[in-house]
């Protein structure tokens, strides 16, 4: 199977073993994500319980306060009046009306004699100093005052005047500052409740109004009770204080949630993920009945300690019943509280075994996985890294020639460059050496040309000389002959010469033989012996000269034979030397031609050296290139080397990894597959996830606090 | 005039001198019968080197020596001058090849001296004596002894046949 096929096989078994993994995971992460919803949503219940009772007793403490401190302003303005009223009757009225003292009711009664105050004043006089106490503080005001201190002031007083004089409320208070001091202004109508005070009103020479009746308002009675010192917190403490908006910003939008939820959570639904109920999230219900029951189990619980919550509102503050009825909602709410624990607690163990189950799975999709890629590993990476490695190292001894030979190309073709600079530059020499050839080859031939035709005109004197010469040589001939045949004259007298002197020897034999007759024979003997000598002689120097003549003339033909021979020869030579005269101008001429070729031939011979030195350069210059690219090839696959772990052969010239360096590519490639990145990251990410998955528990709480009995952590 | 006397001593008179390998020699002219020019010598076989054959002088035969041969020198050429000597030897006539023919001299006994010995190749028994004539030396031959009995013999068979 080719590389191609097999990693189309463990991509698609890997690819099928992941997608299962991660249909898997996400699966069960869906699901576990929605039992967390579910879990954090039903611990989030708890908190709203305790957040629910926490808000409904914090919106009461300022109805608690209100309560007291409108109480308080209560009580003060019925002791006030009361007291007032008991002066008024008891003390003014009694004393007037027994006559005893003479008594004047003044304002300034201080410096009357027998003055007494009056009842306004009375109660101004009283309120100061109470005032001067601080605890709390009074005022009688009027808009018809008689104390001139004493009028409608502010803006409270003329409202709560207009308001009780309209007989629209008995009481008229608001929480304020007043003074600096965050107050309770308790106002109620000062009536004329005895006749004596509307007559002495009515009698008073400074009240502005002098037809009060029975039963009419006279004045407010103000009440301040101090109850704070002025700060944001405390502004915004008692501007809660709204029966209509009670618990409308706080408490009863918890409830709506925990309603809202508890009934998502039992039935499924949209519950909402944040307290201002902006997102919601679509789950389903609980399944199991056991949750189920529990649920049903809160919701009761819920609904009777909102119950008693109700029942606590409406119970007076400070009351017996009032302890008893936070005690009873108190304890619901634990209750309800426990129920939730309880309900989460089953949850979250269901979530918990499911989880487990779950985890199971995924540990043997993991085991799975990792099965396929240790397969893959051994069948398919392993025999890929093999032969990555052999190809690494064929490749890097490939390399390295290449770069060897590279490098060797590179120097020769300098040196070939180098070479047909030089060629071109002796062809350069070499063609001026031609030029000048060509011009000598050309002299050459016209001297041939004019040797051939003196050779010409020497072969015409030659001619004539070989004739005259053979002429002379027939003279001579015939000289020779002639000679010749003197000489042969000449012998035959010497012959004659010759046989004469035989005779005239036998003759002087015979004479001799004779004897004394002989005698004068033989001196005519002798004297023809003489004779005989003499013409021998003669003939003899005559032979000689003639031989001599003969000799010469032999001589001469001798020479002239040396001559024709000479002139013969020199004709010859002359031809000779005008076929060699021909032969040098056709030589001449082909020389020329030659040279005309080998000029041309020089030509393209130094064009192409020239190509050659570009050439040359061209490939010095590539295989410079080359041996560059065989050195990034190289370095390419150092790279593909550390990458396949490669402990080349250290055989190989130029590979020299150590030991060390092997060891830590191996240690990189064991870290690799540890962590997983070998593409199976996503895979052991996502285990981790959803291992943590299994055991979230939505508030990091396992534990369910009970609020202590002192709620003293409210 | 004495002839007889010796030998060596009076010979005086006339000699044909003939020249033979550059030297001269002489014969006693009386011993001389004819001086012939070289003509066609008829070879006649077995016979030894010297005896050059027969030639035939007007109707009569006459053995021919050559005396080169016979004195063991080295054979020459025969020249223009070649002749041939027809000596007088105990009435046979014998022809001798010399080189050429000089003249006849008359040599006084006072200008020839004794032979004296010497190893020429030549038997001095032959050499009657040395002649002086213009500084020059003749060899006076003994014609007789120069030609052996053997050789007479074996002549006068030829002559004969």
């Amino acid at each position: 199977m080719t590389i191609g096929k097999k990693f189309i096989v463990m991509f698609s078994v890997f690819f099928v073993a992941v997608i299962a993994g991660a249909f898997f995971v996400f699966n069960s992460t869906r699901q576990q994500n929605a039992e967390k919803n579910t879990i954090d949503l039903a611990g989030r219940q708890r908190m709203l319980t305790q957040k629910y009772f926490k808000e409904y007793i914090n919106d009461m403490i300022p109805l608690q306060v209100r309560y007291s401190t409108v109480k308080s302003a209560e009580i003060a303005t019925l002791q006030i009046v009361e007291d007032r009223k008991q002066f008024t009757k008891n003390v003014i009225i009694k004393l007037k009306k027994d006559g005893i003292v003479d008594v004047h009711p003044n304002r300034a009664y201080a410096d009357i004699d027998g003055g007494i105050p009056l009842p306004a004043t009375f109660v101004q006089e009283v309120s100061k100093n109470i005032n001067e106490k601080g605890v709390y503080s009074y005022d009688l005001l009027s808009k018809w005052n008689i104390n001139k201190e004493k009028g409608l002031k502010t803006d409270f007083e003329k409202e709560a005047f207009t308001y009780l004089f309209n007989k629209e409320g008995k009481v008229f208070s608001r929480f304020m500052v007043h003074n600096n001091i965050y107050s309770l202004r308790y106002a109620t109508a000062d009536v004329a409740a005895a006749a004596g005070c509307v007559s002495c009103h009515n009698n008073h020479e400074d009240s502005p109004k002098k037809d009060f009746k029975l039963g009419d308002v006279m004045g407010v009675l103000v009440v301040n009770i101090p109850i704070g010192t002025v700060s944001a917190e405390t502004v915004a403490f008692f501007a809660k204080t709204n029966d209509d908006n009670f618990g409308k910003d706080s408490f009863l939008k918890t409830k709506k949630v925990f309603d809202t939820t508890l009934a998502a959570l039992m039935n499924g639904g949209d519950a909402p993920l944040d307290l201002g109920m902006t997102k919601f999230k679509t789950i389903s219900g609980l399944t199991d009945p056991i949750a189920k029951n529990k649920l049903n189990e809160v919701q009761g619980l819920w609904n009777s300690t909102q119950d008693a919550l109700e029942t606590l509102t409406k119970t007076t503050p400070n009351s017996a019943e009032y302890i008893v009825a936070y005690n009873n909602a108190y304890k619901s709410n634990n209750a309800t509280m426990k129920a939730m624990n309880e309900a989460v607690g089953i949850v979250v163990t269901e979530a918990n075994r499911q989880g487990t189950i779950l985890l199971y799975i995924q540990a043997g999709s993991v085991g799975l996985v990792c099965l396929v890629i240790g397969l893959g590993w051994v069948f398919f990476a392993r025999p890929l890294i093999n032969l990555l490695k052999n190809l690494v190292e064929k490749l890097t001894e490939g390399a390295n020639q290449v770069a060897s030979a590279s490098g060797q190309i590179s120097s020769s073709s300098q040196n070939l460059a180098e070479g047909s600079s030089e060629q071109a530059s002796s062809l350069e020499e070499t063609s001026a050496s031609m030029e000048e050839m060509s011009s000598m080859t050309k002299q050459n031939a016209d001297n041939s040309k004019e040797a051939a035709t003196i050779a010409a005109q020497c072969n015409e004197n030659a001619e004539t000389s070989n004739k005259s010469v053979n002429e002379m040589n027939i003279a001579m001939h015939d000289i020779n002959e002639s000679s010749k045949k003197i000489g042969n004259i000449i012998k035959v007298i010497d012959g004659i010469a010759f046989q004469t002197n035989l005779l005239a020897l036998n003759a002087a034999v015979e004479a001799a033989r004779a004897g004394e007759h002989g005698k004068g024979f033989a001196v005519v003997a002798e004297e023809v012996r003489n004779l005989a000598q003499r013409s021998a002689t003669a003939a003899k120097d005559t032979t000689e000269l003639i031989e001599d003549c003969v000799s010469k003339a032999e001589v001469g033909t001798k020479l002239s034979e040396e001559c024709k021979t000479s002139l013969t020869g020199i004709v010859a030579n002359i031809k000779k030397v005008t076929s060699l005269t021909d032969e040098i101008s056709i030589a001449s001429t082909e020389q020329s031609e030659g040279i005309n070729q080998v000029t041309t031939a020089l030509q393209q011979m130094d064009q192409v050296t020239q190509q050659n030195a570009a050439n040359a350069e061209e490939t010095a210059s590539a295989s410079e290139e080359m041996s560059a690219q065989s050195e990034t090839l190289k370095d390419q696959i150092k790279v593909l080397s550390e990458q396949v772990g490669g402990q080349v052969h250290e055989s190989s010239d130029t590979y020299e990894k150590s030991h060390f360096r092997n060891n830590q590519i191996e240690q990189r490639h064991a870290k690799n597959i540890s962590t997983g990145t070998n593409g199976n990251g996503k895979k052991s990410v996502r285990h981790h996830n959803l291992v943590d998955a299994g055991e979230l528990i939505p508030m990091g709480e396992n534990s369910v606090v009970e609020h202590d009995d002192r709620m003293s952590d409210f | 005039m004495d002839a007889v006397t010796e030998k060596k001593n009076v010979i005086e008179g006339k000699f044909l001198t003939f020249a033979l390998s550059n030297e001269e020699y002489g014969i006693e002219i009386l011993r001389v019968r004819e001086i012939i020019g070289l003509m066609d010598i008829t070879t006649v076989p077995q016979t030894p080197d010297y005896m050059k054959g027969v030639i035939n002088l007007r109707g009569k035969v006459i053995p021919v020596i050559d005396l080169r041969l016979k004195f063991s020198m080295q054979e020459e050429i025969h020249t223009q001058e070649t002749c041939v000597i027809v000596v007088e030897v105990n009435n046979t006539s014998i022809g001798i090849i010399v080189d050429s023919v000089s003249e006849v001299l008359d040599i006084k006994s006072g200008d020839i001296e004794e032979t004296p010995s010497f190893g020429q190749g030549i038997d001095t028994n032959f050499i009657m004596g040395l002649g002086k004539v213009k500084e020059q030396i003749i060899i006076l031959l003994d014609i007789e002894s120069v030609l052996s009995s053997d050789e007479l013999e074996m002549v006068e068979q030829l002559v004969k046949e």
